[in-house]
């Protein structure tokens, strides 16, 4: 009796071992869905549809684009930390958007660290743009002029805690200016602002000033190194401003997503972002490639984190 | 005067409505931005000045109508019933089970002459449809559909 | 230009083209006529298909499917006053009442040629205004979008003329539910009740389908005997087709002057077509002999508000195609869909891409042109399949469709679980007779008002009194006339009949 009972029991410890082995080699077995928390047409909806078919080629299954749009993305971040952790729900998320809003609002749905992190693929650095038949030429002009007028520059951008918003206060900071920031609801929204000169000038990402190059001058970009996109533009740091600061964009699971199906989700994004097609597409619309994978951009965030608490208590939002 | 002669005075009931969402709405206003407040404020304001607006209308110049005057008014509350049922189990039960069930007791709700007969040919029908409709969105199109203990 | 046209036109007429262009044409009315599925989510999901097509074709299906789902919303607005998209808000204020009148069938037809008439309109002002009207556009800025939305308030005047307080109470209310959700400026976050999925406001679909659709659902079936919907002398109608026709045609100017309000309106980003149809449907109620007859079936109403809202997809294209700036949300997916192609949106697509953008501005005329035809086979099989069908099992049809459609917004439960509460508040309201106009009007234009009123006031800041940036600009003093005359207009109709009436 006691002999049979034992064998049954480690022949379906055996079976039970080899299915949960089976099980896990094959993620993924179905269509993943993945969701994009912003409105079509942006930039996480452009990166989000220009992966979509090299990632379904290399996990070879479909991955079906949905939108969750909602409070600059908390919506979306919200329902990402409730779904299931087996892989199959992502999320594109944002930084600095995941960071700031647990910090400033009271219930946005989720904790920062609840957002975890698989892949950061690319970012947008901030730039200055102004418009092309505006008076200021150079980032010089413009500081000049913002320091004998305080006030009187006006500067449109995306969103309220956003890179946009963040990166007015640092650089008022960094030159010792004052300008105020109008937020527009997207960067599609800020734009045409500009370009009817409603507003003095936008702190915007690089893709907006790629897209509408025509029509824009771009007075600095807010990273460490020119951006290949626009290589004539300089950099705040070159000019002499300690100024770096711009969105980055990645994919995020829900917590407690097991290790080997983020560590297979990472791997197929390195291998989408080292196609050349894509990487090149990205870059020409003026995105920069990224590749930090599940720990370093766990790092990331916390570090992000840190920096931006300090920031938000410099300017007094805090 | 709220009622006369069975009919209702819909300016009381309408300001009335008026006055508590503009108070809930006031009840809710946390720690907002001098920004984030300006409008809030004024809409508030407004609104709960139109709805004192209605009261005083009320006593005056009241609108009397006949509220909820139907024929069977145990079908539309049956309905009701069953769409807030419907609702709230979606998620629970799961999109397809729910559906066929809360659409074919809504149809058998509306029938005239209810027999097993009558139920069976309804059940029939909500299932027709829903297995229509979930294969067209939740296979073909790929839309995820609310899913709970079953599908 | 012309040889571009005529290159254009050939390329369009592809076979392989114009089969796309039909599927698009169809499907797109399909999705359209359900109410939840908006023109958006219908571009939104052909979108990925488009990608292994060369990109006129891609292009031409997603502006048919755009065109489609625009006039598709009328199906619904008629059939059971849900407005299939935002756009149609206006169409159930004559379409459903002449549908309750048994002239269902004409009212079809008559949004049919409105429709497919307005988008002919709006492409010919496409295709050659597009420069000047862009530079126009650009012209808007906070302040005057602030304007806008305060003559867009002026028109619950009309829709409200019996019951003012609570036209005005019930745009308020509008208003107020608008404001549910993060603040645009400032990032607050307000009114959630404590619920997260409320950052994202309270969806607009949602509303609409809770505010038009289940009030009838529920009157209905507390009404079932009384209710044969539609299905009176459904054969008789012979000369409905020549008679819809007429209705277009008859009064040009209201056809016309409706398309060009809804080509305009469409220009202006971010104020959306969802208004262009209530905005022709007053000035068509203004200008004509007999405004009281608006609301109650007056088949004007429904030419104004089509011909309107299929306008405004071309309008929407102008400063997409001049500019890189889509003018509402359907045209911001086609956006990424020509980005994705390697096109830039923009001068260049005007210079070194030109073939395309006329190839597409053409397909946008072909596909107007196919809905004529689409329109009248689909409307009236539609319509005799929809009278067909006993109201006990259509009743809990359309309920289930409002679940999926609203569900389907963005797979949140909390848009259905609006749905159906905003669907009883709704009726609450209905009966104690608040047109659902206004509400809608308010919930709209909310956002829009607020972001123009503190972006104009930062914009003002460096003023000494920053208001005052409202009153100082042209475009602005402009749009202050008027509304000036618009609000004042009723008041003088008023005074002048009852001063003619005092004379005799």
């Amino acid at each position: 009796m006691n002999k049979k009972l034992l064998s049954i029991l480690l022949v379906s410890l055996f079976l039970v071992s080899v299915l949960s082995l089976n099980v896990m080699a094959e993620f993924p077995e179905k269509a993943i869905n993945y969701n994009v928390c912003f409105n079509p047409g942006g930039e996480s909806d452009l990166t989000a549809r220009a992966q979509q078919q090299p990632l379904e080629e290399v996990l070879g299954e479909d991955v079906v684009i949905q939108y969750k749009i909602g409070g600059g993305g908390a919506v979306g971040w919200s329902e990402l930390v409730q779904a299931k952790p087996d892989g199959y729900t992502v999320a594109g998320f944002n930084l600095p958007h995941i960071i700031l809003q647990p910090l400033v609002r009271d219930n946005p749905g989720y904790e920062t660290k609840e957002i975890k992190p698989v892949f950061i693929f690319e970012a947008t650095p901030n730039i200055l743009a102004v418009h092309k038949d505006s008076q200021f030429k150079t980032l010089e002009q413009f500081v000049n002029y913002a320091k004998e007028n305080p006030g009187v520059i006006t500067l449109g951008g995306s969103g309220s805690y956003s890179a946009n918003h963040l990166g007015t206060l640092e650089f008022n900071q960094a030159a010792d200016i004052r300008t105020t920031y109008i937020p527009f609801t997207g960067s599609g929204e800020a734009v045409p602002a500009l370009l009817g000169q409603h507003v003095s000038g936008l702190m915007t990402y690089t893709t907006m000033g790629i897209r509408h190059s025509d029509e824009m001058r771009v007075l600095a970009v807010a990273a460490d190194e020119r951006v290949p996109a626009m290589p004539d533009v300089p950099t705040f740091k070159e000019l002499g401003y300690d100024y770096v600061e711009g969105a980055y964009r990645g994919m995020a699971a829900p917590p407690g997503t097991p290790d080997d199906v983020i560590e297979k989700l990472a791997e197929a994004n390195l291998a989408v972002n080292e196609m050349p097609s894509f990487k090149n597409k990205l870059e020409d619309m003026g995105f920069q490639i990224i590749n930090m994978g599940p720990e370093e951009s766990e790092k990331f965030v916390e570090d992000r984190i840190e920096y931006y608490k300090k920031i938000l208590a410099e300017v007094g939002l805090l | 005067m709220l009622k006369k002669g069975g009919a209702y005075n819909t300016d009381i009931i309408g300001g009335m409505i008026m006055i508590l969402s503009s108070l809930l709405f006031y009840s809710q206003i946390g720690n907002f931005t001098r920004f984030g407040l300006i409008f809030p404020k004024a809409i508030i304001i407004i609104l709960l000045i139109l709805g004192i607006g209605l009261m005083i209308k009320a006593k005056y110049k009241p609108h009397y109508a006949d509220i909820f005057e139907m024929e069977e008014m145990s079908k539309m509350l049956l309905i009701s019933a069953i769409g807030l049922a419907w609702v709230l189990l979606l998620d629970v039960i799961g999109f397809a089970v729910t559906s066929f069930f809360a659409l074919s007791l809504a149809i058998y709700a509306l029938e005239e002459k209810r027999n097993m007969k009558t139920l069976f040919k309804d059940f029939l029908i909500g299932g027709s449809e829903v297995a229509l409709f979930y294969t067209v969105f939740s296979r073909l199109l790929l839309v995820p559909l609310p899913e709970g203990i079953f599908f | 230009m012309g040889e571009l046209l005529l290159a254009a036109t050939i390329a369009v007429f592809s076979v392989k083209n114009i089969l796309f262009m039909l599927f698009g044409v169809s499907a797109g009315m399909i999705a359209g006529a359900l109410p939840g599925l908006t023109a958006t989510m219908s571009v939104a999901l052909i979108v990925p298909f488009t990608f292994t097509m060369d990109p006129i074709s891609g292009m031409a299906t997603l502006g048919a499917i755009y065109c489609g789902a625009i006039f598709g919303g009328a199906f619904s607005a008629i059939l059971v006053n849900t407005p299939g998209t935002p756009s149609s808000i206006g169409t159930t204020f004559d379409g459903y009442p002449m549908a309750k009148q048994g002239k269902g069938e004409e009212a079809i037809f008559t949004a049919t040629f409105a429709s497919a008439g307005g988008g002919l309109i709006g492409t010919v002002i496409l295709i050659f205004l597009s420069v000047p009207l862009a530079k126009v556009a650009l012209k808007f800025g906070p302040p005057e979008y602030f304007w806008i939305t305060m003559f867009g308030l002026t028109i619950i005047a009309s829709l409200a003329s019996k019951n003012m307080l609570k036209g005005l109470a019930g745009g308020a209310f509008g208003l107020l539910i608008s404001m549910i959700g993060i603040a645009p400026i400032g990032g607050d976050v307000r009114f959630t009740m404590g619920l997260p999925a409320f950052q994202g406001g309270v969806q607009l679909i949602s509303v609409l389908i809770g505010f038009f659709c289940i009030p009838e659902m529920l009157r209905i079936a507390g009404n079932l005997s009384k209710q044969k919907m539609q299905a009176v002398n459904v054969e008789k109608q012979e000369g409905v087709l020549a008679r819809s026709f007429w209705n277009v045609f008859r009064k040009p100017f209201n056809f016309i002057r409706s398309a060009i309000i809804g080509a305009f309106v469409g220009i202006l980003p971010g104020a959306g077509g969802n208004i262009a149809n209530l905005v022709a449907y007053n000035e068509a109620q203004r200008a004509s002999k007999e405004p009281e007859t608006f609301g109650t079936g007056n088949p004007q109403g429904v030419v104004a508000t089509e011909a309107a809202n299929n306008a405004t997809v071309e309008g929407g294209m102008v400063p997409l195609l001049t500019l890189g700036i889509p003018g509402a949300p359907p045209a911001a997916i086609i956006y990424g869909a020509l980005m994705l192609q390697g096109l830039r949106p923009g001068p260049e697509l005007f210079s070194s891409s030109a073939h395309i953008t006329y190839a597409f501005m053409v397909s946008l005329f072909v596909a107007n042109l196919m809905m004529f035809v689409v329109g009248i086979l689909g409307g009236r099989s539609i319509f005799k399949i929809v009278t067909m069908i006993p109201a006990k099992i259509l009743v809990p049809s359309i309920i289930f469709l409002t679940i999926l459609g609203s569900y389907s917004i963005r797979n949140n439960m909390m848009d259905v679980i609006v749905m159906l509460i905003g669907g009883f508040i709704g009726y609450l309201l209905k009966e104690l007779n608040f047109h659902p106009g206004p509400i809608v009007l308010g919930l709209i234009l909310g956002p829009i008002a607020e972001k123009g009123l503190v972006q104009g006031f930062l914009m003002g800041l460096s003023r000494s009194n920053p208001w005052t940036i409202f009153f100082t600009r042209p475009i602005s003093i402009a749009l202050i006339g008027i509304i000036i005359f618009s609000a004042g207009w009723p008041v003088y109709r008023e005074l002048k009949s009852k001063y003619q009436k005092g004379e005799n």
